[in-house]
């Protein structure tokens, strides 16, 4: 069976530190995977990898069964593979809706030539996206902050005008670095539930998530990770129980 | 001549060359000092080409593009050499222009410049008068604004926006970036070969002091006193600093103290808008 993103041996050094050590996991169509494991186990390294931002010094990605690694970045974000970020970075002198504009997939009246010249039809393909980008943001029940600043609105919009940008790339597979890290509880549960929605509409998730009661709630499957490494991937219940990653997990254990 | 006229024209032709510094040092963040060099190149470019017989729509296009090209190569080191790295290679290009000036004398005239460009005319109309000469200029700068404005408000120019607040991010997005930049450093371009080229047209004579460093200075101070990244800001910044000459001279100084109280003007304005208001009168900080 072809999975939706294969990851197959990746390893990746930084200066004789080693990463990645022969890294391998898969993810399906419409699975949530929590991708788990203490500071440093190589989670971010990871993202970059698949989303072209490192080259791994060895093994493959595959993205429906064609090999993707080595590919630059804006040619695995056309693929369908996008990305969020730990520390958001949003646009932050732009309008809600612009954040999600400029990152349609939809690349038409991006010259200078469209803009000067021909003005009225320049003006229609604004028109199309913004009617795109209200569509997503509604997506992530941001559509009423729509005209407001990034500035002015609270940490968990934030996060998930993170998320609406990611969809505004028409990504197949979303990768989200800690999506609810420092949010309240209401937010959280906006999150999760935005997360569920996403998934039962068919995207394949990869999330980086620390709270384990989290995890619990959202993953279909669960990968490890400790020192550059997958120590293990199951299903929660199976992951989650073993006493040893509980102690790596936690401190302690090595 | 007419005082009030020149400096009306002067101040628009600067004003296209604001717009044309707007787009890469408020726009999409590349900190040119250079883009008198360029004005400069349009200013020769047309001098050249109308003086060897070519006509005016067609030396004036010649500029334009030349400036264009120009500008897209010298903003190439900007992909690779960020913030203040990219001022002091742009400080070199500017050197190195007007080095060029100076001692290219077979094609620039040296340090005599270039005397007696003639002006264009239309069906008897000569444009060397200022009186004819300023529609000629408020026909450009409203061109250049029309543009400006449609540029900024199109998904085009909200892209340059993401990318100067964060190159990162709108690579993550799928954005070419590297096309956009080099999209907008042609414009640029573009607007400072207009500015030159109407420069030549209405000085009739060019020579390198028009087009030094302390030029790129100047212009980047009527980008701080106008405020960067608004039309309004590129705009009223040439208009204010090319006033202050205007009224140093109804102060009764001594005519020796002019010149360097003009330069301690300058410095000061730069200094204090730099300290006490960054966004300039209708902008935003650069």
């Amino acid at each position: 069976m072809v999975h939706m993103l294969q990851v197959e041996n990746v390893t990746k050094n930084f200066l004789g530190l080693r990463a990645l050590d022969a890294c391998s996991f898969s993810l399906d169509q419409g699975e949530v995977t929590c991708l788990v494991g203490p500071n440093g186990a190589g989670k971010t390294t990871v993202f970059d990898c698949i989303t072209g931002f490192l080259n791994p010094d060895a093994g493959t990605i595959m993205l429906n069964g064609e090999t993707i690694t080595g590919m630059n970045r804006r040619k695995i974000v056309q693929k369908g593979i996008g990305r969020s970020f730990q520390n958001l970075r949003l646009f932050e002198e732009l309008s809600v809706i612009d954040n999600v504009i400029v990152c349609l997939a939809d690349d038409s009246g991006n010259d200078p030539i469209t803009a000067i010249l021909r003005p009225f039809h320049s003006q229609k393909i604004l028109d199309r996206k913004r009617g795109e980008a209200l569509k997503i943001l509604e997506r992530v029940g941001l559509e009423h902050k729509a005209d407001h600043f990034v500035t002015q609105i609270s940490f968990g919009q934030q996060k998930l005008l993170c998320i609406a940008r990611v969809l505004a790339t028409q990504a197949k597979v979303m990768l989200l670095d800690e999506p609810t890290s420092g949010l309240s509880a209401t937010a959280l549960k906006n999150m999760v539930d935005v997360i569920r929605q996403l998934s039962a509409a068919g995207m394949t998730l990869l999330v980086v998530e620390h709270n384990t009661k989290i995890v619990r709630d959202i993953a279909d499957r669960i990968v490890f990770m400790h020192q550059g490494r997958v120590l293990a991937s199951g299903v929660p219940g199976d992951v989650l129980e073993r006493r040893d990653l509980a102690d790596i997990y936690f401190g302690g254990g090595n | 001549m007419n005082f009030f006229l020149s400096y009306i024209i002067l101040a628009e032709i600067f004003a296209i060359v604001a717009l044309s510094t707007n787009f890469l040092v408020g726009v999409i963040g590349i900190f040119s000092v250079s883009q008198a060099a360029i004005m400069g190149v349009g200013a020769y470019a047309y001098a050249i080409a109308v003086m060897a017989g070519i006509p005016f729509p067609l030396a004036l296009l010649l500029a334009i593009a030349l400036c264009a090209l120009l500008n897209v190569a010298t903003s190439l080191p900007s992909l690779r050499l960020e913030g203040d790295y990219f001022v002091v290679t742009s400080f070199g290009l500017q050197i190195v222009a007007t080095a060029v000036f100076m001692n290219w004398s077979a094609v620039t005239g040296g340090t005599s410049g270039i005397a007696g460009i003639p002006a264009p005319r239309f069906s008897g109309l000569s444009f060397d008068e200022p009186e004819n000469f300023v529609f000629l200029s408020t026909f450009a700068l409203a061109l250049a604004s029309a543009s400006y404005w449609l540029l900024m408000r199109s998904s085009y120019g909200r892209t340059l926006h993401a990318i100067r607040l964060d190159e990162l991010a709108a690579v993550a997005a799928g954005r070419h970036v590297l096309q956009m930049k080099l999209g907008i450093s042609a414009v640029s371009g573009a607007y400072a070969g207009l500015g030159g080229a109407l420069y030549a047209i209405f000085m009739s004579f060019i020579d390198p002091s028009s087009f030094e460093i302390h030029v790129s200075v100047l212009i980047l101070t009527m980008l701080v006193v106008g405020g960067a990244r608004t039309l309004a800001g590129s705009i009223l910044g040439p208009f204010i600093i090319l006033a202050v000459p205007q009224m140093l001279t109804l102060l009764a100084l001594p005519p020796h103290l002019i010149g360097p109280l003009r330069s301690l003007a300058f410095g000061v304005i730069l200094v204090s808008f730099m300290l006490w208001l960054p966004k300039g009168l209708a902008g935003r900080k650069i």
